[in-house]
């Protein structure tokens, strides 16, 4: 950035809101000489500040690449809407955080892509840099635009926006991916000649060189690799989490961001297969971590970051085996440096009264579970396994261990369910207070608040219920009337996230690439930050859709057959399609899968560590 | 157990973070600078710091101050400066570190240096800002925690210096700081701008000092 627009950028930060999620210069942040460096990166996240800092995946790959002392890895977020105007108005492009230069000049440009809404706000980034969104109207080989994280799973509806996709696990491919781009660069190589060279990597995905055909009705008949690409693509995956990389510093942000905490990932990869979680099915098989190197991890992080909370993450923490371990080992050196430890994710079914004490040392708020449906019928179909009485025996635990306040989690919409289902969220939720009634030990004159959050279930990529129609936005709103009828009590508060949302999520989660000119419309039409509902509009996605006779219904409400040719059957994330369609009967048949530790469903995923499958 | 205090320097970036995430900063600083601090004895425990004279958002100081407590009777406060510093980002960087003299409620005046930038008659706007504060009497709506008031900033106002460059005109001004009576230098250019007639632009403002009743630094 020149002399006069750093002047000028001071001049709008005295101007907007926030202006410490635009200044950079926070602790561990990377400041590098550019004159030392080869490679340049902008690690992109298409959302504010607050949210992008708050992810432990960008803090993973900006730690890595950093440790490179030839790259030069920045980060970069979206700014809200007071800065963009700003920025727009004073002619500033977008820029990295730590220098301050405009990312247009960077040599790659990642993008992480945690959720569908967004796509825009990437779109929107690329533009404010000063770049053509269309990845066929950027001519030269810097900067490539590269995206990852789970919406990659499906990557057709941005598949005209960003050169390279990277499916998998990004510490495995993307210094690998830096090392060819650097050396191309030398060479002089041209932006296709690079492309070529890069999709021969394993788990690289160049949109570029793979053809769709449709048949009439609208399905994709194929997809065809041109210049010997690959097909299928394999994603690459960590093998071995306790000797990969893990940052020993993160970059503490100024402002309060919405995980302020130094936080570890206690294992990879999930051995429960709930047949909605897209996450569970991606990022198998489950790895975990061993309890000696997070303790060193974990201390390690404090200690330089100087928090005073720590999280142990994971899709499901109770399942970590070393958790008992790893607390004992790790608690007497938190307490002595007053460091609260936090467990997210934990299950009613390994929820013991000994975890408990663990977990009532940091902190007495509320207790979270999620049995996310109503019936024992509903939890088989979706394969919870877990059980009512699990449920209460958990909320019992937790009522005597001194909690009046717990939150259940829920989903509606789910396939096959009933209004005999929603019914029973209430029911569950009923219970759970008439427990805490009956308790003679519950502590006298408090009363207890039961929070009921449901959301709209979203079939997604990779996960048995890919091949299911999501609900009407007509049914899903009588199910909530229902709901709301349903309840008796002042004790139980419902929350609700409205339908129009999921249903364009639905939508871009399974979409083809005829979304593409769908997105670039609705981005046109001001579409940007529309995770955040005030900057959400339906309206915009109607029409764009209309406007390329397309309907929403085809894509998200549309059942679809075991031999269909998916947008994302070219990607291969080691789950086989025929598993998925398996545990999708299974599931019609209300039949549950034991996990993964109790019986291997040979769901092929342990290829990718050079495992067995079988 | 011995009271510390630390003088340092907020400037670059850092006047971009506002007084509480500074506070926050600070707090983290001294966990990581692994120094022997004193906790408070509550239910959540953290680490005991105050602040004099919050310092507003957007402005840059050289005399920033932040009290804390050692256990220890005795330490090095030299090395505890040199420690602290080592775990503070290069805009924020501390000065020296002593045993406090005086409490806040000793501040009566703070220095700005005010520098304003793409200014096309730097000289005119030197001279207004002479005549501005020359004037006897200078009354201005402040907002204080009664509510709005009139107050008549004259007599709590000096100009220490004015000075014009092309395109930028200083000043260096004297205004009431701290419990009792504090004047921010925002209050005093948004009437210059009114009175003046010139249009508001850019400014930079720098804290430079912080005085006892008798002009004598804070200490």
């Amino acid at each position: 950035m020149t002399e006069t627009e750093r002047n000028k950028l001071e001049e709008i930060l005295m101007r907007v809101q926030k202006p410490g999620r635009y200044a950079g210069g926070e602790q561990g942040s990377a400041l590098k000489d550019p004159d030392t460096v080869d490679l340049r990166f902008a690690m992109c996240f298409p959302d504010l500040y607050e949210v992008g800092m708050s992810h432990l995946g960008v803090k993973i790959l900006y730690g890595l690449l950093n440790s490179r002392p030839n790259f030069w890895c920045e980060r970069v977020f979206a700014p809200d809407t007071d800065m963009e105007a700003e920025m727009r108005r004073a002619g500033i492009p977008l820029y990295g955080l730590e220098s301050f230069d405009p990312i247009a000049g960077f040599d790659l440009i990642g993008f992480s892509l945690q959720y569908e809404l967004c796509y825009t706000t990437m779109l929107n980034m690329l533009d404010l840099a000063g770049l053509p969104v269309r990845a066929a109207d950027r001519h030269a080989l810097a900067p490539l635009v590269v995206a990852g994280g789970p919406c990659v799973c499906n990557p057709e509806p941005i598949a005209d926006f960003v050169d390279i996709c990277l499916p998998g696990e990004g510490e495995e491919v993307l210094p690998e991916l830096c090392d060819a781009f650097l050396q191309a660069k030398r060479e002089g190589c041209t932006k296709e000649e690079f492309l070529r060279r890069a999709a021969r990597i394993p788990g690289v995905y160049v949109p570029s060189l793979y053809r769709f055909s449709y048949l009439p009705d609208g399905r994709v008949e194929g997809v065809t690799a041109l210049e010997n690409a690959p097909l299928p693509v394999r994603k690459r995956i960590v093998k071995d989490l306790d000797h990969t990389y893990y940052p020993r510093n993160f970059v503490v942000p100024f402002l309060d961001i919405v995980h302020n905490r130094a936080s570890v990932e206690v294992m990879r990869g999930c051995v429960r297969g709930c047949r909605f979680c897209q996450a569970g099915y991606i990022y198998r098989p489950n790895r975990e971590k061993d309890w000696q190197v997070l303790e060193d991890d974990a201390k390690a992080l404090c200690t330089a970051t100087g928090y005073e909370d720590l999280s142990l993450l994971s899709l499901s923490t109770s399942d970590y085996r070393g958790l008992e371990p790893l607390l004992e080992h790790l608690l007497p050196w938190t307490d002595q440096n007053y460091v609260g430890v936090s467990l997210p994710s934990l299950r009613v079914d390994n929820f013991t009264p000994k975890l408990l004490e663990y977990v009532k040392r940091v902190r007495k708020s509320g207790l979270t579970f999620a049995p996310e449906a109503g019936t024992q019928r509903l939890r088989d179909i979706i394969n919870k396994n877990v059980t009512e009485e699990e449920v209460l025996r958990t909320c019992r635990t937790a009522f005597e261990g001194g909690y009046t306040s717990v939150k259940l989690y829920f989903m509606m919409g789910l396939p096959g369910e009933t209004m005999d289902d929603v019914a029973g969220i209430i029911r569950l939720a009923q219970k759970v207070v008439d427990l805490y009634y009956a308790l003679p030990t519950r502590p006298k004159g408090k009363s207890v608040s039961v929070t009921v959050s449901v959301a709209c279930f979203v079939p997604k990529p990779f996960t048995p219920f890919e091949f299911e129609p999501q609900d009407t936005r007509e049914s899903l709103q009588e199910k909530q009337k229902c709901l709301l009828d349903t309840v008796t009590t002042r004790k139980i508060n419902i929350s609700y996230h409205d339908a129009p949302v999921s249903l364009w999520e639905a939508v871009l989660a399974r979409g083809d690439r005829r979304l593409c000119p769908v997105l670039e419309q609705v981005w046109r039409a001001g579409g940007n930050l529309e995770g955040w509902n005030e900057h959400f509009d339906a309206a915009r996605y109607q029409q764009a859709m209309a406007d390329h006779g397309l309907t929403a219904a085809f894509y998200a409400n549309r059942r679809r057959s075991y031999d269909e040719v998916f947008p994302w059957d070219h990607l291969d994330y080691g789950v086989s399609k025929s598993y998925l369609a398996d545990e999708h009967r299974r599931a019609l048949e209300g039949l549950t899968t034991p996990t993964c530790r109790e019986h291997c469903g040979g769901c092929g995923a342990n290829r990718l560590i050079g495992g067995a499958c079988k | 157990m011995m009271n510390v205090r630390v003088f340092y320097e907020k400037t670059g970036r850092a006047r971009f973070i506002s007084h509480l995430d500074m506070m926050r900063f600070m707090t983290r600083a001294l966990k990581r600078s692994g120094l022997p601090v004193w906790y408070t004895e509550g239910y959540n425990r953290h680490i005991y710091t105050t602040f004099a004279l919050p310092l507003s958002l957007g402005f840059e100081s050289l005399c920033e101050f932040m009290d804390f407590r050692l256990l220890p009777d005795e330490y090095d406060l030299d090395q505890a400066a040199r420690d602290l510093n080592a775990c503070l980002t290069p805009d924020v960087r501390v000065a020296r570190a002593a045993v406090p003299v005086l409490g806040p409620e000793a501040i009566r005046w703070a220095d700005f240096r005010l520098t304003f930038l793409e200014c096309g008659d730097p000289a005119g706007l030197e001279e207004a800002l002479r005549r501005f504060c020359g004037q006897s009497s200078i009354c201005v709506e402040k907002k204080t925690k009664r509510g709005v008031g009139t107050v008549d900033i004259a007599p709590l106002m000096t100009l220490l210096e004015a000075g014009s460059a092309p395109g930028s005109t200083t000043a260096l001004l004297r205004l009431a700081a701290g419990g009792t009576m504090n004047i921010n230098p925002n209050l005093a250019l948004q009437e210059f701008w009114r009175q003046s007639g010139f249009a508001p632009g850019p400014v930079r403002v720098l804290r430079t000092r912080v005085l006892t009743e008798n002009f004598a630094d804070f200490a």
